[in-house]
């Protein structure tokens, strides 16, 4: 899932307190998993604002949404939208930008988008993915050097390796020590002998913005 | 009535006879998952079998036992148990302490937990204190070895104390690591190093944080209360169990996120997945209406029967509003705030205690008091610690808003006494 975290509190503040009504709404999906931008923190936030002495001249709602990243779910939102000065999205950077596209007023971010992740224990979340678009899990037992490398290298591990811990940080792993782990249980080590090649880094973000179509599912594709 | 029986024990056998004798028949779950399924349908005892054992802490401190010890050189016994000291361990300890105090050493006793409420144990202390035993009770404990001294060193988290002793005995207790795969199976609340949790005061003998499964350590229970335990255990699997109207959680499954955190924090196991609908659903019979799951849950998708969302009345300035666990400070409040000019809302745990409903409260209140039960004595387990942390994260945030955090008070109480309730809302 994508995993967020709310925006310091004075920051958000910063960017809302010009606004005499203002509408938060939150996300059903990704961001209430990671306990980030779901119904309760939707209503926490509002609490906490209209504590706020310089947000004492501005309204607040709340709309909950069950997701930022599909239109049809902003129709429970209009209304209030339209009521409010500035739409404060509690989604992800996807939906902050969806909501964007629909409503003509601020449509402003209240989280930091961090990363694709994985909830390993009540409230730690890991990243896993950077949805580079072509995959090589397959060749490096399920751990991703792209991802939890910290330098994305295909053919690892480098010399700041020790420990099993990266050099950049002693709590992070070394990827690739954790490649050759899973191998060697799977005993398969013999895939470290094959060397990966050089990829097509356009598929990742190098390309530009990515999009996918597909044609078998609408019949309007050009 | 049927009773499933899981775990290993040498005494199992004389466990099985007690049972049948109290009209109980006995199966045997064949493995955890086993247990596990048969849990479902059956009350379980969880057998375990730990063993216990005094012993000198290090080598060092043998030797020095043996090449002989200073005349005044002080013995510390120290009991470091994350939740209650087992009730085999106390009195063990307390009868050596006596006797090593009346040979003219000094002795310490360092217990992160003091209990009592064990047969004779009462008269242990009050032998162990005539004998010349200090006993401390400590918050946080360190420890420095060197080669003939160890320098201990304890603190309340007020005032703090710190000795030097060549005698150092560690209560130490051996578990029985077949019974904690059995409990985690059973879902049944573990701390420190996975030591089930089997006896806080609250709970009857046996009694787990899960109804219906029961814990026996056949390793620590003294045998002559093993008979005891059981017929307890039998007296509370023949009262009705819906004799108590209670509040319980419910999900909204149209809500749900299935995100699992109720599932994962509820101490009582009552939460579990429901395929069909895509959402966590409420084990009915489980759930003791604690409150935590409604609290943590993302998507506010679950609600208590018996208590909407808690209710705040449009406060006034220079009104205190005191957010109080009903099982501690809900009880003390009465005389508490007898004449001071506070709102009460009762909660049935910390743990069900939200920060929204913290910050909201202070929109109307000028001070917002959290009143809960003393960390070891929460019966939700963690639930005390839950509410601290949302009134330091409230704190935290408010601060940032130039509000003044110093509006809201934390307070642990227990219910026999309200003077401390009064003082935190007096402040």
């Amino acid at each position: 899932m994508i995993v967020a975290e709310l925006k310091p509190i004075e920051e958000i503040i910063s960017t809302i307190e010009s606004y005499e009504r203002v509408l938060i709404a939150s996300c059903g999906t990704c961001v209430t998993v990671c306990m980030a931008g779901g119904e309760k923190e939707a209503r926490e936030l509002a609490s906490l604002l209209r504590l706020s002495p310089s947000m004492e001249n501005t309204e607040i709602r709340v709309v909950n949404l069950q997701r930022q990243c599909d239109r049809e779910f902003f129709e429970a939102a209009d209304e209030d939208a339209a009521w409010a000065d500035a739409v404060l999205s509690m989604g992800c950077g996807a939906g902050v930008q969806f909501m964007a596209e629909r409503y003509s007023k601020p449509v402003i971010p209240a989280l930091n988008t961090r990363f694709i992740g994985v909830n390993r224990d009540v409230g730690y979340w890991t990243e896993v993915c950077q949805g580079c678009g072509d995959c090589v899990l397959e060749k490096t037992g399920g751990i991703c050097p792209v991802a939890r490398c910290s330098k994305s290298i295909f053919n690892g591990p480098c010399g700041g390796s020790s420990g099993g811990k990266c050099e950049i940080n002693p709590d992070t792993d070394c990827a690739w020590q954790l490649i050759y782990d899973r191998l060697k249980t799977l005993g398969r080590l013999d895939r470290l002998y094959e060397t990966i090649p050089p990829r097509d880094w356009s598929l990742s973000r190098d390309g530009g913005p990515r999009r996918i179509r597909r044609s078998d599912v609408s019949t309007e594709v050009k | 009535m049927t009773i499933v029986l899981a775990g290993k024990s040498p005494q199992k056998a004389r466990v099985e006879e007690i049972l049948r004798s109290e009209g109980f028949e006995c199966v045997t779950a064949a493995s955890p998952r086993d247990a596990k399924e048969l849990s479902r349908d059956f009350p379980v005892i969880l057998l375990g079998n730990s063993a216990v054992d005094l012993f000198l802490s290090d080598d060092v401190f043998a030797f020095r036992k043996i090449s002989g010890l200073g005349a005044g050189e002080p013995a510390v016994f120290l009991l470091d148990y994350g939740s209650d000291t087992p009730d085999y361990v106390l009195p063990l300890v307390l009868r050596r302490a006596v006797s090593t105090a009346l040979s003219k050493r000094p002795v310490f006793i360092l217990a992160r937990s003091v209990r009592s409420g064990i047969p004779g144990v009462e008269k242990l202390y009050f032998d162990a204190r005539n004998a010349g035993a200090a006993i401390i009770k400590y918050e946080e404990l360190s420890i420095q070895r060197s080669d003939d001294i160890c320098e201990i060193s304890v603190s309340d988290g007020i005032y703090r104390y710190t000795l030097g002793t060549p005698l150092l005995v560690d209560c130490a207790i051996e578990e029985d690591k077949e019974a904690i795969e059995y409990a985690k199976a059973l879902r049944i609340h573990t701390y420190g190093s996975n030591r089930i949790n089997e006896d806080r005061w609250f709970l009857s003998p046996g009694r787990t944080s899960r109804r219906g499964v029961y814990f026996l350590d056949t390793g620590l229970i003294v045998s002559d209360r093993l008979k005891d335990t059981i017929f307890s255990i039998a007296d509370e699997l023949r009262r009705s169990p819906d004799a108590q109207q209670e509040t319980r959680a419910h999900v909204d499954a149209s809500k749900c996120a299935f995100c699992y955190t109720c599932f994962r924090v509820c101490p009582h196991a009552a939460l579990e997945p429901d395929g069909s609908a895509a959402a966590m659903k409420v084990i009915q019979p489980l759930c003791t209406g604690c409150g935590i799951c409604a609290a943590v849950c993302p998507a506010k998708a679950i609600g208590l029967h018996g208590i909407g969302h808690i209710g705040i009345e449009p406060g006034s300035a220079g009104k205190t509003l005191a957010f109080c666990c009903e099982n501690s400070a809900a009880i003390a409040a009465d005389t508490a705030f007898r004449d001071i000019d506070a709102d009460i809302v009762r909660i049935p745990c910390g743990g069900s205690l939200d920060g929204e409903s913290i910050a909201a409260a202070l929109k109307t209140y000028s001070r917002v008091i959290v009143a809960v039960c003393a960390d070891e004595a929460c019966r939700h387990f963690d639930g005390s610690v839950r509410s601290m942390k949302q009134v330091e994260k409230i704190k935290q945030a408010v601060g940032k808003l130039g509000v003044d955090p110093g509006r809201i008070g934390f307070v642990r109480v227990s219910h026999a006494a309200p003077a401390v309730l009064r003082d935190a809302a007096g402040r």
